[in-house]
């Protein structure tokens, strides 16, 4: 195989100009997860450099990528507001206000669980620089995953985040709990990145692209013009449900969750609770709403689209999530469930589908950073001396030892609960309504069903209120083990959960903006860029 | 070439054999086995469909799928050597290291 | 008899490779899953892998091929050999009581997968897709190696940072150059770690992941 003038001067005078072009948009569109990757080994750096001692540093030098990367994916809001959505790279990455904003929750949730990891490492003895930069690596994928144009570049940034996930799981490398928590976590997401890998390439071969414009596009057209197809296409769209409900620990699909959350180190749990969930969700609204949004609803009679199944999900997570919550006893592992039960709101926006359904799903997801951090992070000041602090009779007389961090916490349980006057009372409040707001007969009995869970959520929440302030303390328990960072964290949280609940409007904008491009436009698919698409697209069988 | 269902239906077939194995085996290794020959039956459906569409998207997939599965190996063997150590020889020094 | 004979004849070479490879791979993988050994296992993954290679040869993916036999059976499956071998694993017992209930309902979700990936296939019509004139030249490295560095460039970076991960991930889970409370312990109570010897008996295979 010969390509005609192959030479040197042809190469140099066709690949520069074009390197030079990749530079700029490189740096125009992806420079926060540059920022992040050369903080990640900036960190290593440090780690092996710095003493057995001085392993902190390498926070610090994380803490700093983080907030530069934020600061970075803020300047693009702001500067290039006006022109988004860009897609750039080929086509492999786009930028709009959906990924901005996810970019922006994945770098938080990395500082945060590095401010709230310093002492607990301490106090586990085990504190070392790498643990940082995994954070970091876990990081740049949980910002590559809202940007996915294709579903390449979707996959290998899900790998990106995963992978390092699961080492940061088992980290506690003496604690048996925490080697089996990692095995298992690692085991089933292996499983499940291989069901997403084979619905994408059964997809992928009924589409000819892997391109999501494409599939937007060519899935619906191979169907009508094959009406066979509709099988394959069926196959391959259940195994990426499946696949992305492992990932969003929907029920049936959750097993891993409860032990890998309860056998993580609790900053890791967070950071999974929160990152890895808010990630999975962008990767679930990318596939589904944006590659495969044609194929919702029946494209052929008599088979139904991915929305029965995303309801029925979405049914069963948020029931079986807070039927299993009620009868935990470790603090760590009903967080565990109630995450479950969470994943079945946030599903909720998915299923209505609608303008005001994707706001309450970015809205949520929003809000429930802020009040699952500040619930992990009170959990984390519980973890000091020998005491392990993750069963819920460990908040015992916390009222009286800590009245703030009681008070705070008390926040977080209602927010988590979606007790108004707090943040997730207008998260779930928007979830609920856009149901409603589609007038669907099964639809607003979803959201019934959604009311009943909210009440039986109260329970549990307000188990850990009354061990904080009715249930006495067991004399002489060491004093919380906070830090500077952790404070920080709680304090900030509860703020933003009241303020937010009190007065919602600018996040409800935020995401309000964030969600715009996912709405369903009236009439054929609107082209993001309809010159991207001309290539092997809606190939006529 | 051959029609392109033999291929497909090839790849089902060893798709379905590990995902059963996976939830069959109980050792950690032969687990990641099987999850390799997930991974491995959707690349024979890309490159199927990659050849037939004269597309070579596709295969860029399975070339970056063999990467994941070579970081994923690291990891998982990391892992089941962690754990191993753990269960063993929680205080094991260099000596039993070599003797294993 | 006659449409036997009709149809053999109607076979080519190509037909016999790709039904001698095919049933290769689909005997090596089952043996993957029927082996007790995780050694043989892993020895019937590399037979699955080398036939899946020839049938890439077969779809004129000769890169691809190449890389699979160098890459995936020759270096990824001979690190699973190696840590086999290092661990001496031995074969597992034949209970099967992993994730408990779990089973009942993965054995036949699994089936009933495979059935409706069967149909799905065999029904979709999928042969009406003939050949692209374009494959001949789409497997070559040249191609593939230009595509790498232009249009694929991210998933390209993404994957050097993810294997920075693992070399970093594979160390923290797996090392003990600079184990922190070896050092820590070290450093506050010397020498009164009097390590016992490991049992030979209770291997890896009676880790419970359940």
């Amino acid at each position: 195989m010969t390509v005609e003038g192959t030479g040197l001067a042809v190469f140099v005078s066709t690949a520069v100009p074009s390197a030079v072009d990749l530079l700029a948009e490189v740096r125009d569109l992806a420079m926060p997860e540059i920022i992040v990757s050369v903080f990640a080994c900036l960190a290593l750096l440090v780690a092996a450099g710095a003493g057995p001692r001085h392993q902190r540093l390498a926070g610090w030098a994380s803490l700093g990528g983080t907030a530069l990367g934020l600061v970075s994916v803020v300047s693009i809001w702001i500067a290039q507001g006006r022109t988004l959505p860009r897609i750039g790279l080929a086509g492999m990455y786009v930028v709009d206000e959906f990924a901005l904003l996810f970019k922006g929750i994945a770098v938080v949730a990395a500082a945060v669980t590095i401010a709230i990891s310093m002492r607990f490492l301490t106090e586990e003895r085990t504190e070392r620089g790498e643990y940082y930069a995994l954070v970091l690596f876990a990081t740049v994928g949980m910002m590559l995953v809202p940007s996915g144009a294709d579903l390449l570049s979707l996959f290998i940034a899900l790998e990106l985040m995963s992978l390092s996930v699961y080492v940061l799981v088992g980290y506690l490398r003496g604690d048996g709990r925490s080697n089996e928590a990692a095995m298992k976590y690692f085991l089933l997401g292996a499983f499940s990145s291989g069901v997403l890998l084979y619905g994408m390439s059964l997809v992928y071969g009924v589409a000819g692209s892997t391109r999501l414009v494409d599939l937007a596009v060519a899935l619906p057209q191979a169907i009508s013009a094959n009406g066979d197809l509709v099988l394959l296409v069926g196959v391959g769209v259940a195994l990426l449900v499946a696949g992305l409900a492992f990932k969003v620990a929907a029920a049936p699909f959750h097993v891993w969750a409860p032990d890998a959350y309860e056998g993580a180190p609790t900053p890791v749990t967070a950071f999974m609770s929160v990152g890895v969930k808010a990630a999975s969700f962008a990767l679930l609204v990318r596939i589904l709403v944006d590659g495969l949004g044609p194929l919702r609803a029946a494209v052929e009679s008599g088979w139904p689209g991915w929305d029965l199944s995303v309801g029925v999900l979405a049914a069963v997570a948020m029931t079986w999530g807070n039927l299993a919550a009620l009868t935990q006893k470790n603090a760590k592992r009903l967080l565990a469930y109630s995450a479950v039960a969470h994943s079945g709101y946030a599903l909720l926006g998915v299923v209505a589908g609608n303008r005001m359904g994707y706001t309450g799903l970015v809205l949520y997801i929003v809000v429930y950073v802020a009040m699952n951090f500040g619930a992990f992070a009170v959990l984390i000041a519980l973890r000091r001396g020998t005491i392990a602090g993750d069963g819920i009779e460990d908040f015992r007389g916390l009222a009286a030892r800590a009245p703030g961090m009681a008070a705070l916490m008390t926040v977080f349980m209602l927010g988590l609960g979606g007790i108004p006057p707090t943040a997730g009372f207008v998260g779930k409040f928007y979830l609920f309504a856009a149901l409603v707001e589609t007038g669907d007969r099964w639809l607003v009995a979803l959201a019934a069903l959604a009311l009943v869970n909210t009440a039986i959520s109260a329970y549990y929440y307000l188990l850990f209120v009354k061990a904080m302030y009715a249930d006495a303390d067991e004399a002489g328990a060491p004093a919380l083990a906070t830090s500077p960072g952790l404070l920080a964290v709680v304090v900030v949280s509860g703020v933003l959960t009241l303020a937010v609940g009190v007065y919602p409007q600018p996040v409800i904008a935020v995401s309000g903006a964030a969600a715009e491009r996912l709405e369903p436009a009236p009439g054929p698919k609107p082209t993001r860029n309809s010159a991207e698409r001309a290539a092997p697209g809606g190939r006529a069988r | 070439m051959l029609p392109i269902t033999n291929f497909i239906l090839l790849s089902a077939v060893i798709f379905s054999i590990g995902a059963v194995g996976v939830f069959f085996k109980r050792n950690i290794i032969t687990i990641l086995l099987c999850i390799e020959l997930m991974l491995n039956a959707a690349n024979l459906a890309f490159v199927a469909f990659a050849s037939y569409f004269g597309d070579s998207t596709g295969q860029l997939f399975v070339f970056i799928v063999m990467t994941v599965a070579a970081a994923e190996a690291a990891v998982g063997l990391g892992l089941v050597i962690a754990i191993f150590r753990n269960r063993e020889t929680l205080n094991v020094d260099e000596a039993n290291i070599l003797k294993l | 008899m006659d449409t036997i004979t009709s149809y053999l004849s109607s076979l080519t070479a190509e037909h016999y490779f790709f039904f001698l490879f095919a049933i290769v791979a689909i005997a090596s993988s089952l043996e993957v899953v029927m082996q007790r050994s995780p050694l043989y296992s892993a020895i019937a993954l590399v037979f699955t892998m080398a036939s899946l290679a020839a049938n890439f040869v077969l779809l004129k993916a000769q890169f691809l091929a190449a890389i699979q036999i160098i890459v995936y059976a020759g270096a990824i499956i001979v690190l699973f050999v190696f840590v086999i071998m290092l661990l001496n694993v031995r074969a597992e017992e034949s209970r099967l009581d992993r994730f408990g209930a779990l089973r009942f309902i993965a054995v036949p979700s699994a089936l009933v997968l495979f059935l409706g990936a069967f149909a799905a296939i065999r029904f979709s019509n999928l042969d009406t897709l003939s050949p692209s004139p374009a494959s001949a030249a789409a497997g070559t490295t040249e191609r593939i190696a230009e595509l790498m560095f232009t249009k694929y460039l991210l998933p390209f970076e993404a994957a050097s940072v993810l294997i920075m991960m693992a070399i970093v991930g594979a160390l923290v889970l797996a090392s003990r150059a600079r184990d922190v409370e070896a050092e820590m312990a070290a450093i506050e109570a010397p020498a009164e770690s009097e390590a016992p010897l490991p049992e030979p008996e209770d291997r890896l295979e009676e880790v419970e992941v359940s």
